[in-house]
């Protein structure tokens, strides 16, 4: 049964072969969806699952590479497998360059489009995780008032509660309360796992110096 | 008959007649001036003869005086144009020797016809007569020589100092031959002439003026040799023809060389399905339930790209046919099309979608197939690197057909950069290119096969920017009425 929350898209001025490579893609459990031509896909929303993209480089209208760059000004992150009629070197490191994750030849062989299909998968789905983790922390941190904020900095350059409480003009009390509810709102249980999640916002520890 | 009269006719008749076939030579190629000299050496020659003839014969010292005279503007018409011939022919004579021996002939006429007598003579005292030893009576003549005579005798020595040093330059040149025939026969004609005409004139030796004879000869090397360049330039013709020939079958290699990554594209897509297709088949049947309909759907498509592979390699070989272009009536729109779609690859690859705007049914054309589509391929080519640096969306390529009386027109027009003014006139021209890869054989060979089918091809700038080139093909015979719409 096709995976419905993945898909791949598959963009090919030439009839017979999106249809086919479509037909192939199915057969091996993927969802497809094919274009005729650049402008086709770009007016379709914006898929929100794990996808790729198998583009041809030569195409009437808004070439293959063209389409790579629109893509990329738009910050998608969705990987690029290009297919070619003809291996052309500049045309692949150009690609490559761009971001695409491999370049095939036609007729590509079955293998082959799978395995490339399925590592560029994977490395999309990698990517939402690594990019949805990091929206998590960033959601995280939205929650924490100015005042934890500001103690979170401090717990990150390693200040002991008695430094912060001194350096704040606050009770250690209030030191404690405010470092309690960082890390359950950062949903973490120490100062380096705390430091961990942070590197990834790249956040920076806020070092008291003495005076 | 008298064998003088024979001689002296003979020789005039030989030098009229090579006299009009160097004038028919230069008038079918008056850029050579070389063959207007030498018929009016040859001509005047042929006068000098009947003039010597006449002086032969006469009778009366009056007459002789004014044969005399015009005997005396013959050989200045013989030996001017002779000199000027020098000049033009060797291009190593000496142009200011040329100009002092005509300015001394120059004067020695104006003398001739301003002494009593003639040039030769102050006065010609009596006639005399002598016999051959045949037993034939000829007169000579008595008198007083004219001292200004000296002045064309100098241009006599002068004539050989000039073609001396003209042949002698032309000899280290390596041009041997010419220096030899012509340079020689002049010289040794001139010395011989130049000896034994005063000898006459001052009566120590009694024989008839024979220079046109001597001038005869030299008439005969100038023939020998400018025939002799005539049939060496029939055989540079035909060797420029066959190397033309060559030339042609290069650049449609060349052509082809250029399509191949296009049809290598056009190929691989059909291949491409194919292959797509049978494993996404091979996929389908290893599952429990087999789609038999959609199975069926994949042979339908894969049975379809493989005959559209295989039109494309019957295009190619037709296009690669070699041989003799054979004439057939041909459906133009047909020929575009099958041409068009060889160029399928190419125009994704620029990315321009060609306008078609083939007028309906129009008559068929007499031509060879491979031959207008390598012309239209050609035509298509070039506005494509016309259009190469112009932005995507604005590129545009109209490719039409139209009917215009007994012709058939097809117009390739693009809005690329365009032909520079100054190069409209030249661009047919072979090895005429601007592009730095390019033969400039493109299209002077579709000019080569437009015009042997009859027709006409013409290129335009637009004004609004690019190239329209139209090719006009005539009607093929028992079509005219058919559809005159």
């Amino acid at each position: 049964m096709p995976d419905k929350s993945t898909r791949i898209f598959i963009i090919d001025d030439d009839h017979s072969v999106r249809t086919s490579l479509a037909r192939l893609l199915g057969a091996a459990g993927y969802a497809t969806e094919v274009f005729a031509c650049a402008e086709d896909y770009l007016a379709r929303e914006r898929f929100d699952g794990v996808a790729c993209l198998i583009l041809d480089v030569r195409m009437p209208g808004s070439s293959g590479l063209e389409l790579q760059d629109t893509l990329n000004e738009l910050g998608s992150d969705l990987p690029i497998l290009f297919l070619s009629g003809h291996g052309d070197i500049p045309m692949s490191v150009k690609a490559i360059k761009g971001g695409a994750v491999n370049f095939l030849t036609k007729p590509v062989r079955e293998e082959v489009l799978l395995s490339a299909v399925k590592q560029a998968l994977s490395q999309h789905r990698l990517n939402r995780e690594r990019h949805d983790s990091m929206e998590n922390v960033r959601a995280s941190m939205a929650t924490l008032t100015s005042r934890e904020q500001e103690v979170m900095r401090f717990i990150l350059s390693g200040a002991r509660n008695r430094q912060i409480a001194t350096h704040l003009g606050i009770t250690e009390k209030t030191v404690k309360a405010h470092r309690a509810k960082i890390m359950g709102k950062m949903g973490v249980s120490s100062a380096v796992e705390l430091g961990r999640v942070c590197t990834l916002l790249e956040i920076t520890p806020n070092t008291i110096t003495d005076d | 008959m008298s064998l003088l009269t024979i001689a002296w006719s003979f020789c005039a008749s030989v030098c009229l007649m090579l006299g009009s076939i160097h004038l028919l030579f230069w008038l079918r190629n008056r850029k050579q001036p070389v063959y207007l000299l030498s018929s009016l050496m040859a001509f005047s020659a042929g006068v000098s003869a009947m003039l010597e003839l006449g002086l032969l014969f006469t009778e009366s010292l009056y007459s002789y005086r004014i044969l005399m005279r015009w005997e005396n503007v013959a050989v200045f018409m013989i030996l001017v144009p002779m000199v000027w011939f020098i000049q033009a022919y060797f291009g190593t004579a000496r142009r200011w020797l040329a100009m002092t021996i005509t300015l001394l002939w120059v004067l020695g006429l104006l003398i001739n016809f301003l002494s009593p007598h003639s040039l030769t003579f102050i006065e010609v005292s009596e006639l005399q007569h002598l016999t051959t030893p045949w037993g034939e009576v000829f007169t000579i003549p008595l008198g007083t020589t004219n001292p200004w005579k000296l002045l064309v005798d100098i241009a006599s020595l002068l004539i050989l100092v000039y073609v001396g040093d003209a042949s002698v330059r032309l000899w280290r040149q390596g041009g041997q031959r010419t220096a030899n025939v012509i340079g020689g026969g002049i010289m040794f004609f001139v010395l011989l002439a130049g000896i034994h005409t005063p000898l006459v004139d001052a009566g120590i030796i009694a024989t008839p003026y024979m220079i046109s004879f001597a001038y005869l000869a030299i008439i005969v090397s100038m023939s020998y040799q400018l025939a002799d360049d005539a049939m060496r330039s029939a055989q540079y013709a035909q060797e420029l023809q066959q190397s033309q020939q060559a030339v042609e079958r290069l650049a449609r290699a060349n052509l082809l060389g250029e399509l191949t990554s296009t049809l290598a594209h056009e190929l691989n897509q059909p291949l491409s399905a194919i292959l797509s297709n049978a494993q996404a088949g091979r996929r389908l049947l290893a599952s429990k339930s087999a789609p038999l309909a959609e199975i069926g759907d994949i042979l339908d498509d894969i049975v379809r790209d493989d005959q559209r592979a295989a039109d494309i390699i019957q295009r190619l070989r037709k296009l690669l046919q070699a041989g003799e272009p054979v004439r057939e009536p041909l459906d133009i729109n047909a020929v575009l099309q099958e041409t068009i779609s060889l160029l399928n690859g190419e125009f994704s690859q620029q990315q321009v979608s060609p306008i078609l705007a083939f007028g309906k049914g129009l008559p068929d054309v007499l031509a060879g197939r491979t031959e207008i589509q390598q012309v239209v391929i050609n035509l298509i080519s070039n506005a494509l690197n016309a259009l190469r640096d112009m932005p995507v969306d604005r590129r545009q390529l109209v490719i039409s057909t139209t009917r215009q009386h007994d012709m058939v027109r097809v117009m390739v027009r693009d809005n690329g950069m365009g032909i520079a003014e100054e190069d409209l006139p030249r661009i047919f021209e072979a090895f005429f290119t601007r592009k730095s890869d390019g033969l400039g054989m493109g299209l002077a060979i579709a000019r080569r096969i437009v015009e042997a089918y009859g027709g006409r091809i013409v290129a335009e700038s637009t004004p609004a920017g690019g190239a329209t080139f139209t090719v006009i093909l005539p009607v093929a015979p028992g079509e005219q009425e058919a559809g005159d719409a």
